[in-house]
């Protein structure tokens, strides 16, 4: 039997609720909407996470507080130091070259100055002897200084284009024999020179010839 | 001096950008403007040396304003092509959704962690014993003898650059990039590292973006910026950070690509893997990782197999350009370093799984980043596997951790102890895949449902 055809008239379909939420953009102030209950409850969750994160992960709160804060303000206590520094000069070249001593001073401490004291007392073309490590590190009341020293690129950063040339390099150096000044240290290396010294200081920078004094 | 030296940088960037395509967001364009710029002038320096012509400033200007006027006609192209660009990235049509407290907060912190940083990164001069001796002490002898290949720390006897795992034959970016801003008058060379860090910040958020909401993208981003020993080493000279803008940025407009198969991502991929390659010579992974990609599309036919080889050249250009370089200037860093062999070596692989195993869920070093993406890994395996939710990035990224292990153990360490380098070396080297975790643990399919469902419900009417 062929079913019969409805005679009922199709009654028109509802338009169909959309599945996914409309998202619009609230209307209203944009202070307005940073009051709304779910903005506020959303920016108290997020406090509280990173408060957490903080307080139990000791690795965010060393960056926060010493990494970043510590760091900045470290950078602002030498900015003082060389404005202390610069104050009354006048020349730029003068007032850059010592914010960057100071900031060295800062960051590396005494190998720095030793070295600063050695490149204000040698012409750029110098070469220099330095002591063999057991003497560059050997511990005295009245200065220390750290492994680095003993490497040659890492000394030879803050005196570039001086060159330098260690007292164990004897015979496999070129630049050995050509050595015209010395670093002296703990009182080592005054038997390299060929006068004697008016003084005789424990950590000094002298010409290795006679010929060179002026 | 100097502000010119940075700013023809940005605009070789820019220029760069723009001959690719004028459809990039204005947060890519400023942000990957730096990283390109740097880029393309280190490598037009190591031009100048080759061709005898000396890395001068003068040089350097001359070439670089001859680069940029070739690359500004190709974008002048593109211009035609999209005359409604000017009107499309003017600040009048620029929005911003209304801006939610959680992204205000983040946002802000954001901002005033990376000021900090960047502060205190640009104010002091290099200080980390690596650059001290190494590449900021390359840098400044290039800018004042107007050479890399024929540079007296590397030619003279004085000095064993040339020795095992010598200097001499590392990737030339850092050392390059140094010598640059020394050669336009800086006193100190760690405004580069400073830019270079920012700059991956704005690229790794415009990314996020592209992918996920701006709540999303700036929570992950700041997220990723904390993590400790990177952020501690973005304020260094080193060039494990300067490595990992370019790998990360390189490897994930790959996968970007990947999943939207937009050319402009692919080329933008290719030439910041490049510029990876020509930072560190384990940059290959990246380029590696990325080719497979690009081979995968090739074999499924979503690419033509000129654009496939154009990028996998491309993105191996570095490493090739450099190593010719070395070749036809005979330098050498002491014995070969890379075993070519596979081979097995029992005491070799658990050494390092003992170390590596130990250094991987260090919170110390890397926050939360390592936990969280294992667990959303977990988390999302059914998503991963069922839906194939993100399998490019998953895919790439435990890809390349994989390969670099694969390299370590192939080196022969003959300058210094498989523990030493595993403990204090290969712990930098693992920035790399810090962001691509970040990336994954933001846009999984979990977090992205979470996300959508808080952005429907901050701004459901």
């Amino acid at each position: 039997m062929k079913p019969k055809p409805s005679t009922k008239k199709a009654t028109p379909l509802k338009p169909k609720q959309q599945t996914t939420p409309e998202i619009k953009v609230v209307s209203g102030s944009w202070f307005s909407f940073l009051f709304k209950p779910y903005n506020l409850l959303f920016g108290f969750i997020a406090l509280m996470v990173l408060a957490g994160l903080n307080k139990n992960v000791p690795a965010y709160n060393w960056v926060y507080n010493s990494l970043l804060k510590d760091g900045y303000n470290y950078c602002g206590m030498v900015q003082k130091e060389i404005d202390n520094r610069t104050r009354g000069i006048s020349d730029p070249a003068v007032k850059r070259q010592i914010a960057y001593d100071t900031k060295y001073e800062a960051k590396v401490g005494t190998e720095f100055l030793v070295l600063k004291e050695i490149r204000d007392h040698t012409p750029p073309n110098a070469i220099i002897l330095f002591p063999p490590p057991l003497v560059l590190t050997q511990k005295t009341t009245y200065l220390t200084l750290r492994y680095e020293i003993g490497m040659k690129p890492w000394a030879s950063h803050f005196l570039y284009p001086r060159t330098i040339v260690y007292e164990q390099e004897k015979g496999k150096n070129p630049f050995y024999d050509k050595a015209q000044y010395i670093f002296i240290l703990h009182g080592w290396g005054f038997d390299h020179l060929d006068y004697e010294p008016q003084q005789r200081n424990l950590i000094d920078i002298l010409p290795i010839h006679k010929s060179q004094i002026r | 001096m100097i502000i010119l030296g940075i700013t023809l940088t940005i605009l070789i960037g820019l220029a760069v950008m723009l001959a690719i395509s004028t459809r990039f967001t204005l947060l890519e364009y400023l942000s990957l403007a730096f990283p390109l710029g740097m880029g393309l002038q280190t490598f037009l320096m190591s031009l100048l040396d080759w061709s005898n012509i000396g890395i001068t400033l003068g040089g350097t200007i001359l070439i670089s304003l001859v680069a940029l006027i070739g690359i500004l006609f190709l974008a002048y192209r593109n211009f035609k092509k999209d005359p409604n660009f000017l009107s499309r990235i003017n600040l009048k049509n620029f929005k911003l959704p209304k801006p939610n407290l959680v992204w205000i907060i983040f946002t802000f912190l954001l901002i005033w962690f990376e000021s900090m940083n960047f502060y205190k990164t640009a104010f002091f001069p290099s200080f980390d014993t690596d650059s001290i001796r190494g590449y900021n002490f390359v840098g400044m002898a290039i800018a004042a003898e107007g050479t890399l290949k024929g540079l007296s720390l590397f030619t003279s006897p004085n000095y064993n650059f040339q020795a095992d795992a010598g200097l001499a034959a590392y990737t030339p970016f850092a050392q390059l990039s140094y010598a640059y801003v020394y050669l336009f008058g800086a006193m100190a060379s760690k405004i580069v590292n400073a830019m270079m860090y920012l700059s991956f910040l704005g690229i790794f958020y415009a990314l996020l973006k592209r992918v996920t909401t701006h709540t999303a993208a700036v929570i992950f981003t700041l997220m990723m910026m904390i993590t400790p020993e990177m952020l501690a080493f973005s304020a260094l000279s080193g060039i494990n950070v300067l490595h990992t803008v370019y790998a990360c940025s390189g490897l994930l407009f790959a996968v970007l690509w990947f999943n939207t198969k937009d050319q402009k991502l692919l080329v933008i991929s290719a030439i910041l893997l490049s510029m990876n390659c020509f930072t560190r010579n384990e940059g290959i992974v990246f380029s590696a990782m990325a080719s497979l990609l690009v081979l995968f599309r090739f074999f499924k036919k979503d690419l033509d197999w000129k654009k496939a080889l154009m990028f996998i050249v491309t993105a191996f250009f570095g490493f090739i350009y450099w190593t010719l370089f070395l070749k036809a200037n005979h330098i050498h860093s002491g014995s070969d370093l890379i075993i070519t062999k596979l081979f097995w070596d029992g005491d070799k692989i658990s050494t390092m799984y003992r170390e590596l195993s130990q250094l991987y869920f260090n919170s110390q070093y890397y926050g939360i980043g390592v936990m969280v993406f294992a667990l959303m890994l977990l988390l999302n395996l059914w998503n991963l596997f069922r839906k194939g939710d993100q399998v490019a990035l998953v895919v790439a990224t435990l890809g390349v951790m994989v390969l670099y292990t694969l390299i370590i153990y192939q080196i022969n360490f003959v300058w210094d102890s498989i523990e030493n380098v595993l403990r204090y070396s290969y712990k930098r080297f693992f920035f790399s895949f810090i962001p691509m975790m970040w990336f994954y643990i933001a846009t999984n399919g979990i977090t992205m449902w979470a996300t959508k469902k808080t952005d429907d419900l901050l701004y459901k009417k």
